[in-house]
């Protein structure tokens, strides 16, 4: 057998003969390798790689003007008209296109297929690049009540059958019948909603668009692309045709210039690219530094344990030097020796990197657009290969480096006492100290995200959510709108809300004979604010402009949630069945409205034409996503419409299924269409699960942190402590215990483990007030976090060390004396 | 009759800080082929610091030692382990055999680093290891032998080459008297059959089996003694 191919040999035993070796390397650099690789793999498909169903991307521009409503919740004022009128002002510079999306669910045959519905001007296919596989192109004559189908929809619906073409299909309620089959579209952010690769186009012509009416809306959450053909369109041009619009159509907006103004709008054109990634160039630039500093304290870690496994060898590198072996021939047999270890690193590496990828859009919480088209590809896997082949190779070369003349005739002529007569280098102790550095920048930084992911998930509601259900309900019928004379307005909202109340009732009934401890409430709402809307008011003592959150609520909302009342009085029954003009409001909106200071002084005001009799403590909602949100708490219904929300409480203890709620409100009344029920506590999870991933997440990389740090201890023990075996061998034939080896060991190590843990901390610290300048997302530092997370390093540390140094000094130290 | 190894005025001194120990002082030697030569002293009179130097796997700090016509001072590191694998064998007190390879391997290995094909290594590590009586432990490890038959072991791995010089460092240092005795008589037959062998020893009495018997003191040849060739 040939010198190399024992080698290789060998190293594919020592997988199984030497796990305290391979078992820490192949962990340590799967697992990192992994995360690398992943990160990789998204910068590879993200960063460099073309959309992959836009034709020439350069050329496309998404043209934005956005509003901030609240905090971090922006709204697009452009709608299907403005992009027309837009369209209309600069149609020499290049081509408009607009698009909107959102989620739905069409049914083909009894059954339901989820998609992402888009409503989209009819030139977008020629405009963006996608193809007609199958009937008609859209134009102005074929688009009523029509609809173009996705090929995966096609395909998942139709079985890809080409005789789908004009047959009909229901989107939500509505029938459409097939005009088209056009290309899949990946290459865009859902907003809020679910993203489908089924998807349904219903177009509609552009330039149709400036005959409708000009509304007085503000949010437009309409997406304007424009594609240059003969000159670019500028920030400047966009602003211009903002003031050209409130100019001609002054008439019809009335006060939208001045409410959008003091909204601060933002003028953006934007590289098509460019505006789906958002700021997560910046975000896959931090992880891929996060994982860049996990490889390179991965392979500290490795290098250490290397360092450890060549001492042991040492004499018989010198043995085969001595017997002709040139230095080239052993750096390759180490090489050899440890190619499957560092293979089957490699393979685990890139299958945890193809996990990561599958569970990554859940971990991103939506914040990585576009990470469904990430995968595995040749860039990802030659990475994995090289970064294994150079770290091997740097092992090799290091098995060799660290020999010298003397040393090697040391070792030829004493046998094991050259081991003996080490010290520990300078560099050991470097790669040590680096290690626990790069341990404790990583473990600041997961400390510091999972402080705010736990805070996120174990935030104070400021009311009970009880066992609580909450039905949409949509009726038959047809409602004309509500008409402005008062005369005539009261009555007409009367007859509605006693409408609504005998369907309410008819519920209570049908969902007594299901549960008869179920509590069908009032109030229409629910305190997390799931279907709340915002809108705007302005306070006539500062003319400051308020937006908030409009809730409807009865008598019973304080109580059923326990939500306390700090000023004024509550609702009363009369007001409520009367639909008085009245509301109470939340200490935010209150401390907005005051003008002394006092929540009292806000007590008889009027918001929105409601009176406000009473103030209550603020609570959690899902607008704020904390306790602040200034929230009208409106006891006056709103009946423009036939949807309905039904609030339903059971005794904690009991619980009912959400499919039997549905089934007896369906056939509870006969004006019942449609039902959708859902409990608060399955509400809360759904829109906990991004923050409860992110938080395992974090959790996974501080574990994978530690078992780094524990690892490369373990090593720097393993070297440390084998130099030290003669003398310890000594102390024990004088007479020392285990017990006075192990701390006189522990004592020899803590000079050197305390400088790397406070060098480490140090920088750490540092590092994360420096970024923290940089990088707005990186959440504020916190010391208890950080102290937790430090105490868990050093007692993994420690740990790793006793561990090591135990293990060696109860193998027989006393062998080192027997040898000599 | 040529000389197989010619050093002249040789010294070797540890430099340790503003320590410098004085190993080897003005050592002179020259060596035929075929001869046996015993190198012994008392501990620290820098019998093993020669005998390393001559196996280069040590340079001396100044003199000129010439091996097979070929002079050492000029060799890079690679180039040693050249001459080493094709001029020298080398039998150390502790074996020195790999633990997690089989004697049939340990002993293939000076062969493998020359790059001999396969079917010619195993007829010569086979004959090699019958040679001193090992032919039937040939996938036994090391650590199964005791340790005369370890030591048979490395004389053929030292030998398996046929190199020009045999190095020999305290080759009974670890076995016991009958073991030792065995070791030295398969030492003298190798050197009846033509093997130049040098060998360091501390003990009076296998020192006297050479024909020439060199006494080192404080790294200087003390006495020199020489057998008449029969």
């Amino acid at each position: 057998m040939s010198f190399y191919f024992r080698a290789l040999r060998h190293g594919v035993q020592r997988l199984f003969t030497l796990p305290r070796l391979s078992l820490p390397v192949i962990l340590t650099l799967s697992l990192t390798l992994a995360a690398v690789l992943a990160v990789v793999a998204i910068s590879s498909n993200l960063i460099f790689k073309p959309l992959p169903d836009v034709k020439d991307e350069q050329a496309l521009y998404q043209i934005d003007r956005r509003v901030t409503v609240s905090g971090e919740l922006t709204t697009s004022i452009f709608t299907k008209k403005r992009v027309a009128l837009l369209a209309q002002q600069y149609q020499d510079y290049g081509d408009f296109t607009s698009f909107s999306v959102d989620d739905d669910k069409v049914t083909v045959n009894g059954t339901h297929y989820p998609v992402s519905a888009f409503s989209a001007s009819d030139n977008i296919l020629d405009t963006l690049g996608g193809e007609l596989l199958l009937g008609e192109m859209p134009s102005l004559m074929n688009t009523q009540d029509a609809i173009w189908l996705s090929q995966s929809l096609w395909h998942s619906a139709y079985r890809s059958d080409p005789a789908v073409i004009g047959k009909t299909l229901h989107l939500g309620e509505a029938e459409m019948q097939i005009k088209g089959i056009v290309t899949d579209f990946q290459s865009f952010t859902p907003g809020n909603d679910e993203k489908y690769s089924q998807q349904v186009w219903r177009y509609y012509n552009l330039a149709e668009q400036i005959k409708t009416p000009t509304l007085m809306t503000i949010s437009g959450d309409v997406r304007a692309l424009f594609r240059e053909t003969s000159r670019p369109i500028t920030e400047s041009d966009v602003e211009q045709f903002w003031h050209n619009y409130y100019r001609d159509h002054a008439s019809e907006l009335g006060p939208m210039n001045s409410i959008i103004e003091s909204l601060g709008p933002v003028t953006t054109v934007k590289q098509y690219r460019d505006a789906l990634m958002l700021e997560q160039n910046t975000m896959i630039w931090f992880l891929l530094a996060t994982v860049i500093i996990l490889l390179l304290m991965a392979s500290l870690n490795l290098l250490n344990l290397f360092i450890a496994h060549y001492q042991q060898r040492e004499q018989e590198f010198a043995t085969q030097l001595c017997l002709g072996a040139n230095r080239r021939k052993l750096i390759i047999m180490s090489f050899l020796e440890n190619i499957p270890t560092f293979a089957l690193s490699a393979l685990l590496g890139l299958l945890g990197a193809a996990w990561i990828i599958r569970v990554l859009p859940i971990v991103s919480g939506g914040n990585l657009e576009l990470i469904e088209l990430v995968q595995l590809d040749m860039v990802t896997i030659s990475i994995a290969l090289i970064t294994t082949l150079i770290i091997n190779l740097f092992f090799a070369v290091l098995s060799t480096t660290q020999f010298n003349q003397q040393q090697l005739v040391s070792n030829l002529n004493s046998g094991n006492k050259g081991l003996n007569a080490g010290k520990v280098t300078v560099l050991s102790k470097v790669l040590f100290i680096a290690q626990i550095s790069s341990a404790a920048v990583i473990l600041t930084g997961t400390a510091m995200l999972a402080q705010s992911a736990f805070s996120t998930l174990n935030v104070t509601l400021g009311f009970t959510p009880g066992n609580t259900y909450v039905a949409e309900i949509i009726r038959h019928g047809e409602l004309p709108e509500l008409p402005d004379e008062e005369d005539v307005n009261e009555p007409e909202r009367h007859k509605r809300f006693n409408a609504m109340i005998a369907v309410k009732n008819s519920v209570t009934t049908a969902l007594h004979q299901l549960h008869h401890d179920i509590t069908v409430l009032q109030s229409a709402d629910e305190p997390f604010g799931f279907a709340s809307t915002i809108n705007m008011t302005q306070n006539s003592e500062t003319n400051e402009r308020l937006t908030f959150l409009a809730k409807y609520i009865a008598p019973d909302y304080i109580n059923a949630f326990n939500i306390p009342l700090l000023a004024g009085r509550n609702v009363t029954e009369d007001e409520y069945t009367s639909q008085a003009r009245v509301a109470l409001i939340n200490e935010a909106f209150a401390r907005k409205l005051t003008t002394d200071g006092t929540l009292e002084s806000v007590l008889g005001i009027k918001v929105a034409s409601l009176q406000v009799v009473g103030i209550i403590a603020n609570n959690y909602t899902l607008m704020s996503k904390g306790d602040g949100y200034p929230t009208l708490f409106n006891a006056r219904h709103a009946l423009d419409n036939l949807n309905m929300q039904l609030v339903m409480q059971l005794p904690n203890e009991h619980g009912l299924s959400s499919e039997q709620i549905t089934q007896a409100i369906t056939h509870a009344h006969p004006e019942i269409k449609y039902v959708e029920v859902k409990s608060l506590n399955e509400r809360w999870a759904t829109e906990m699960l991004d923050e409860r991933v992110q938080f395992y997440f974090v959790a996974g990389l501080s574990i994978l942190t530690l078992l780094l740090a524990a690892v490369g201890s373990n090593g720097m023990a393993i070297s440390f402590t084998e130099l030290k075996r003669f003398e310890l061998a000594i102390r024990m034939a004088t007479g020392a215990t285990r017990f006075t080896l192990l701390s006189h060991t522990l004592a020899t190590f803590k000079h050197l483990l305390f400088s790397a843990l406070g060098i480490a901390i140090t920088s750490a610290c540092g590092l994360y007030f420096m970024l923290q300048k940089q990088v707005a997302m990186l959440p504020s530092f916190s010391w208890p976090s950080l102290f937790f997370f430090t105490s868990l390093l050093i007692t993994i540390v420690f740990f790793a060390i006793i561990l090591v140094v135990w293990r060696i000094i109860n193998a027989d130290p006393m062998k080192a004396l027997r040898e000599q | 009759m040529t000389a197989l190894v010619t050093i002249n005025n040789i010294n070797k001194v540890y430099s340790k800080g503003q320590v410098k120990t004085h190993a080897l002082h003005e050592i002179s030697l020259s060596i035929n082929k075929g001869e046996f030569i015993s190198i012994s002293g008392p501990s620290g009179c820098g019998k093993s610091t020669l005998l390393s130097i001559l196996g280069l796997l040590d340079t001396p700090t100044n003199g000129s030692y010439q091996l097979a016509n070929i002079d050492t001072h000029q060799l890079k590191i690679d180039q040693r382990s050249q001459v080493r694998n094709k001029h020298i064998g080398y039998v150390f007190q502790s074996f020195n055999l790999i633990d997690s390879l089989t004697v049939f391997e340990n002993v293939a290995l000076p062969l493998e680093h020359r790059g001999m094909p396969s079917a010619d290594i195993k007829a010569a590590v086979e004959k090699q290891l019958s040679a001193v009586n090992m032919d039937g432990r040939l996938a036994h490890k090391p650590s199964q032998l005791s340790g005369g038959q370890q030591q048979r072991v490395a004389i053929a791995r030292a030998l398996v080459g046929n190199p020009d010089l045999l190095l020999v460092d305290e080759p009974t240092g670890n076995l016991d008297s009958q073991n030792g005795d065995a070791v030295m008589q398969l030492l003298k037959t190798l050197n009846e059959n033509g093997a130049t062998v040098i060998m360091v020893t501390h003990d009076e009495r296998y020192s006297q089996m050479a024909r020439r018997q060199i006494r080192l003191f404080d790294g200087k040849i003390l006495v020199e003694h020489k057998e008449a060739v029969a």
